[in-house]
């Protein structure tokens, strides 16, 4: 019971990572295409706004890396918390950030100045899904 | 570098500015200051003009009906078709035709389906019978449903079944109350050969307009010239719109930008004309145009920072710092020699035109010298086309020797090298910040921020140091110390000298919060490099295991092998090469811009010169 609990938040950590960050990077492409269509010039503000959702899969998979050589049987309940945790913050923090790009793409493109802005913005989410991926280190 | 500018302001008399505008387009190094985008009627019509022909000589370049199966019918069109002058909108014309012509050639299409059944008849025949008082209803059911017995009651007629459905026609006479049990379906409009006829047709027409667009062919050279005049006439329209007028519009004010280094050629040329001006050094206030400087090495990563923007006349050129550290993310992250052996020869190929697309043109250099560096880390890294080379037998010792593998701290040591790199990367970032912002702004605006680079480096300096053990405990605790007090007085207290020293420390706390929470989240983020490139080599790896699961014993598994590793290290190589481009682009922009306080909200210096490709 305990290896297939230590299993399970294994698992949920990589993989709810890895579906914040599809979800997140999917609104901003969103974003960019209906950007590009108005105001093509940008083109490269969007690409990297686009990608910033993309942090926290990679987080995910960094400490499903560290992870590997773990004792599942001996620590399942702790891993099945802690695994857990990681990938829900990461797949809300991904979601959302992923919001705060598109309609920071949104804006550059009618032609306001608000890269730099949406990027500190972006990163306010982003801190918990590093508090998440420090925490799993830890353990 | 940025190239050090003059400014020019000049003053002339209103009739010879067009004249004046001509001679500085001659000359190709002057940016009069103009908008960039149409100020008027005038100007958005020739640009939209342009946006047009642009896409009328795309369209014709495209054109290929070498497999088209009229290319007879096309020929010959095209040896009698005479394009007209305004070859932009003759072509619009066409292409408009040709897709009605393809809406209705698929409604034909359609028709000829539901007539097929019904056969060849002569239509002429039906009109004598609707003469004679007679009329067909038309009928289609399913196999199953057809009763044998109607045959007996009605006078019906089996026209054609396929063994799913059977088409028939039943006759009656007009006067007659007809009642049949199934409901009718339309008569057909006409025969087969009448609808195969109309569909002839109409591809004989579609060819024909095929055979006019390939002889627009033609008229390509004429277009792109035609392009360029237009490009720079819309370029001297829009400088002389915006000059100011004065003393009630007789006199013109221009303001233009030229490199310094053209000083003295310019100087003589202006002399020659009849103008008023005025040359001194452009200063940051002036807002100049940025010409960038840089060796052959830096310059090939120059259009990165022009993706975000270029820099403010008085701030520092990125690019001498992106470069390197670009090529060595992009190479931590695409992470095998292999793959960089790969792009060298595709860097190379673009380089020399083997190959032609569009997206890398003027890149093949860039290409290679990426894949150059992806080599050297991919050897360091230990992966080779996903093979592990630390662990095979074929490699010589020497060469394991430099690889980095094992663990450093309880952590995998390529992970603690990406969180190194970027704990270097921003310590530089923070002193060319400090140093720039020294530069632009004086030293008493920017305690604070030496403060914190003295906090920062020093601390990571002599903890290296004492960790090395050049430096004793006693005198590592008195250097902290000695720097945290420092810091803390250029932080908290000296932070804006002449402010009340309670709001000095409040803003300092507000900033301790946010360098706290944004250098930890900075330096993990460097993780990626590491993450990166692991994923591209375990995706290699898998592919390699593949392959040797469908080899088997040899023989005939060698076709798939071949097939499955081709395929799986192609589509390896591009997903890595976008991720490696896109997340070291990332960190630079991001983590990297903002640590060394880069705006980058200057424009790019754009001369009034004759031949304009942009």
């Amino acid at each position: 019971m305990n290896e297939i609990l230590g299993y399970l938040g294994f698992g949920l950590m990589l993989g709810l990572a890895g579906i914040g960050s599809a979800i997140g990077t999917t609104t901003a492409g969103n974003a960019a295409e209906g950007a590009l269509k108005k105001n093509p010039e940008k083109s490269s503000s969007y690409m990297i706004l686009s990608a910033l959702p993309a942090t926290q899969g990679l987080y995910g998979f960094v400490a499903f890396l560290m992870w590997m050589g773990k004792d599942f049987a001996a620590n399942g309940p702790l891993l099945f918390g802690v695994g857990v945790s990681v990938g829900l913050i990461c797949l809300f923090s991904a979601i959302r950030q992923g919001q705060v790009c598109a309609n920071g793409i949104v804006g550059i493109s009618q032609g306001h100045d608000v890269q730099t802005n949406t990027m500190i913005y972006a990163a306010l989410p982003e801190f918990y899904a590093i508090l998440a991926l420090v925490a799993a280190l830890m353990i | 570098m940025i190239s050090k500018m003059t400014k020019y302001s000049f003053i002339l008399l209103s009739g010879q500015t067009d004249d004046f505008l001509s001679k500085i387009q001659e000359l190709g190094v002057m940016d009069i200051t103009r908008s960039r985008k149409p100020v008027d009627e005038n100007s958005a019509r020739t640009l939209d003009w342009i946006a047009e022909s642009r896409r009328t000589v795309e369209i014709l370049e495209k054109l290929d009906y070498s497999n088209d199966p009229n290319l007879a019918d096309i020929h010959k069109a095209y040896k009698n078709a005479i394009v007209p002058e305004d070859a932009v909108s003759f072509v619009k014309e066409q292409t408009d035709a040709l897709e009605t012509l393809r809406g209705s050639i698929t409604a034909a299409e359609n028709e000829l389906r539901l007539r097929a059944p019904w056969g060849n008849f002569d239509s002429s025949h039906l009109k004598k019978l609707a003469l004679s008082g007679y009329e067909l209803h038309y009928y289609s059911v399913p196999q199953k449903k057809f009763d044998e017995s109607w045959e007996a009651q009605y006078p019906l007629q089996v026209i054609s079944s396929d063994g799913k459905n059977v088409w028939f026609v039943v006759v009656s006479s007009k006067d007659e109350d007809f009642v049949f049990p199934i409901a009718e379906i339309p008569a057909p409009g006409g025969s087969i050969d009448e609808a195969q006829e109309y569909i002839d047709g109409l591809y004989y027409q579609m060819s024909g307009i095929k055979g006019r667009l390939l002889r627009a062919k033609d008229a390509i050279p004429a277009l792109n010239e035609e392009y360029g005049r237009r490009m720079s006439e819309l370029d001297l329209y829009l400088a002389s719109a915006a000059s100011q007028k004065a003393a009630e519009d007789m006199v013109t004010l221009l303001v233009g930008f030229a490199p310094s280094s053209e000083d003295g050629r310019l100087s003589e040329e202006l002399d020659k004309m009849d103008v008023l001006y005025i040359a001194e050094a452009a200063t940051e206030h002036d807002n100049p145009p940025i010409k960038l400087r840089n060796n052959r090495f830096v310059k090939m990563f120059e259009p990165l920072t022009g993706m975000y923007g270029m820099p403010v006349y008085s701030e520092f050129d990125p690019t001498p710092v992106l470069a390197p550290f670009f090529m060595l993310f992009f190479a931590m992250c695409m992470g095998d020699a292999g793959y960089g052996i790969i792009l060298m020869l595709f860097g190379l190929a673009v380089h020399k035109k083997w190959i032609n697309i569009g997206m890398f043109k003027g890149l093949g250099p860039l290409i290679s010298t990426l894949g150059a560096a992806t080599f050297a880390v991919g050897i360091i890294l230990g992966t080779a086309f996903g093979v592990n080379l630390y662990e095979a037998s074929w490699v010589p010792q020497g060469l394991k020797n430099i690889m980095l593998v094992g663990e450093l701290g309880g952590y995998p040591t390529q992970m603690v090298l990406a969180v190194g790199i970027g704990v270097f990367h921003i310590c530089l970032a923070m002193t060319i910040k400090a140093i720039g912002y020294t530069r632009r702004f004086g030293f008493k605006a920017n305690i604070s921020t030496w403060g914190w680079l003295l906090l920062i480096v020093g601390g990571i300096i002599i903890a290296a140091l004492s960790f090395i053990g050049i430096m004793s405990s006693e005198i590592t605790k008195w250097a902290v110390i000695a720097i945290g007090v420092i810091s803390a007085l250029g932080i908290y207290v000296f932070n804006t000298p002449g402010r009340n020293p309670l709001v000095n420390i409040g803003s300092g706390l507000w900033d301790t919060y946010n360098m706290a929470t944004g250098l930890l989240g900075d330096v993990l983020s460097y993780i990626r490099l590491y993450a990166l490139g692991l994923a591209g080599g375990m995706l290699g790896a898998a592919f390699n295991n593949l392959g040797n699961m469908v080899l088997g014993d040899g023989g005939f598994g060698w076709i798939p092998f071949v097939i499955i590793v081709i395929l799986g290290h192609t589509i390896n190589v591009a997903m890595s090469c976008l991720g490696a481009f896109v997340h070291p682009l990332r960190l630079t922009f991001v983590e990297y811009f903002k640590n060394s306080g880069y705006e980058g909200k200057g424009t790019k210096y754009n001369p009034l010169t004759l031949t304009k490709t942009e």
